[in-house]
């Protein structure tokens, strides 16, 4: 992450990631980790700003004109926050002194619109997938998407786990 | 839609036109699309369904959420295999194979979004005088993390050559790259008959089949399609026939038409009864306890797998070169197991040798 004049400025992983952009949410694939997120609006927008070059300060300008309301700096750093322990980010994250972290249950009470918060999810594989089973053929750990099933991929094959 | 209508009707109900761009919002209740749910994800066409309700109040419900995954799981499937794909395309290139992708990617690119059509192989047919140097690329190291499945030839069902394929294969983008698929008439064939091959237990097969025929272009050529067989152009056309009755497809100005709309009740119903349970461990040879070469030498068990084996009506008609008439399946199915016994006592000498000294697989065993 570089430091500019104005603030932090927090570049987003792109190596090792495969983005699919659906309608309202960003998906993003780890092929490192095998971990697939779901990144509502409000953090998709955030995430892809995150260029080296934007600012925290200039993300909440970016993230207050598309909400066409005032932002508060605490939310970049919610979703930044997210971002790092996801391993979203190319560099660690450095909070500054001044910032202190919040919940999310006190960044509700802070602005108010639970929608506005910036969420990552993880994606995981319905509990209903029951009736496959281990058979399933794979390329990656994440086409194994059958609970019990789970244990990685091996000679096109899921493994159980 | 009653209480007890069944769960097949049901799937074909909540997939009916599912793969066009605009769907139509559909009369189910949360009830009824709990109770199918699991059908749904299990057979792939969770993404489908999930297409077919975000618009509508059942969106919020649990079932809904479980569909949405499997659509965003889908989604991101589906952009591994693209990139996969590439990587294997400029493999196969290097050594001067250029492959013709069937299926999976082939047929999700037809749907408004490849996220709602998932696939787990990638399949390239190659011409017979490529398949060493192919097979030999499928093997180094750097290709073992993709499953590629190669094909130098079809079954006889089809009708069809690797040349005759190529021959008409057209080129398509993939991003930045070109990719070789089969031409509309061609695919069209090879969806149709492999759905009814295996026995038409998978509802997406359906859906391929109505999105291959609802997008085929304005110069479609139904006489390459059909072809000159017409024991073939008659499985051909029902099998249309099955996505116009349960699915909707359109078959207006098709040359199938009449068929399309006149099938046996037999087909249409145990189609439909498949829909109940369509997922592969329910298939052969994943619900087989053992090869049957193990019963040989420990017979205990042979009876009950060999119920198991009695074959699927569809499947049983195609393979002895049957007619879909309104005439009984009983004597297909017969013929069937007749023609299958005797090409296993003929492997059974060598088939023997070959498991000698081996651990008997029951149970959970695979054919191979």
């Amino acid at each position: 992450m570089d430091e500019t004049r104005n603030g932090f400025a927090p570049r987003a992983r792109t190596a090792g990631l495969i983005v699919r952009e659906l309608a309202g949410e960003l998906l993003v694939y780890d092929r490192d980790r095998n971990k697939a997120h779901c990144l509502n609006e409000t953090a998709a927008l955030i995430w892809k700003h995150c260029d080296g070059r934007t600012t925290v300060s200039t993300l909440r300008d970016l993230l207050q004109d598309d909400k066409v309301a005032p932002v508060d700096e605490q939310v970049i750093w919610y979703a930044l926050d997210q971002f790092a322990k996801d391993h979203l980010l190319q560099e660690r994250l450095e909070r500054p002194a001044r910032i202190g972290r919040l919940s999310r249950r006190e960044l509700i009470q802070r602005i108010g619109l639970a929608a506005s918060i910036p969420l990552v999810a993880s994606v995981v594989a319905p509990t209903v997938f029951a009736a496959a089973s281990c058979t399933q053929g794979c390329t990656i750990p994440i086409n194994c998407t059958v609970p019990g099933c789970q244990g990685g991929c091996s000679g096109g094959t899921c493994l159980p786990g | 839609m009653g209480a007890q209508t069944p769960k097949g009707k049901l799937v074909a109900n909540l997939l009916y036109q599912s793969w066009r761009p605009s769907v139509r919002p559909r009369q189910i209740s949360e009830g009824e699309l709990s109770s199918i749910t699991t059908l749904l994800l299990g057979s792939g066409a969770g993404a489908l369904a999930w297409n077919c309700i975000r618009n509508s109040p059942l969106s919020d419900s649990p079932s809904a959420i479980d569909l949405q995954q499997a659509f965003r799981l889908h989604a991101l499937n589906a952009s591994v295999f693209e990139d996969d794909i590439k990587k294997v395309l400029t493999l196969l290139r290097s050594d001067n194979v250029d492959p013709v992708l069937i299926k999976g990617w082939a047929i999700a690119r037809l749907y408004p979004d490849t996220a709602l059509r998932p696939y787990g192989d990638i399949d390239f047919c190659v011409r017979q005088s490529e398949y060493c140097a192919a097979e030999k690329a499928c093997k180094i190291p750097e290709s073992q993390r993709y499953v590629v499945d190669l094909h130098a030839r079809f079954h006889k069902v089809y009708g069809l050559s690797i040349e005759e394929v190529f021959d008409r294969a057209q080129v398509v983008k993939l991003g930045n790259a070109e990719v070789r698929v089969p031409g509309a008439e061609d695919h069209l064939r090879i969806l149709s008959l492999h759905m009814l091959r295996h026995g038409a237990w998978r509802p997406l097969w359906l859906c391929d089949l109505a999105v291959a025929l609802e997008t085929r272009p304005s110069d479609f050529d139904w006489g390459l399609c059909l072809g000159r067989n017409r024991q073939r152009a008659d499985w051909i056309a029902c099998s249309i026939g099955l996505a116009h009755q349960l699915l909707g497809a359109d078959v207006d100005g098709t040359p199938v038409a009449q068929r399309a709309n006149r099938l046996p009740g037999w087909l249409v119903s145990n189609v439909l009864k498949q829909w109940e349970t369509p997922f592969s461990t329910a298939q052969p040879p994943m619900n087989h306890d053992a090869p049957m070469v193990d019963y040989v030498r420990h017979p205990r068990g042979l009876f009950a797998d060999l119920l198991r084996r009695w074959p699927n009506p569809i499947e049983a008609t195609v393979y002895v070169g049957g007619s879909f008439n309104q005439l009984p399946r009983f004597p297909f199915q017969i013929g069937e197991c007749i023609a299958r016994t005797a090409k296993f006592v003929a492997a059974l000498p060598k088939a023997l040798r070959e498991t000698q000294g081996k651990r008997p697989s029951i149970p959970n065993g695979q054919d191979t």
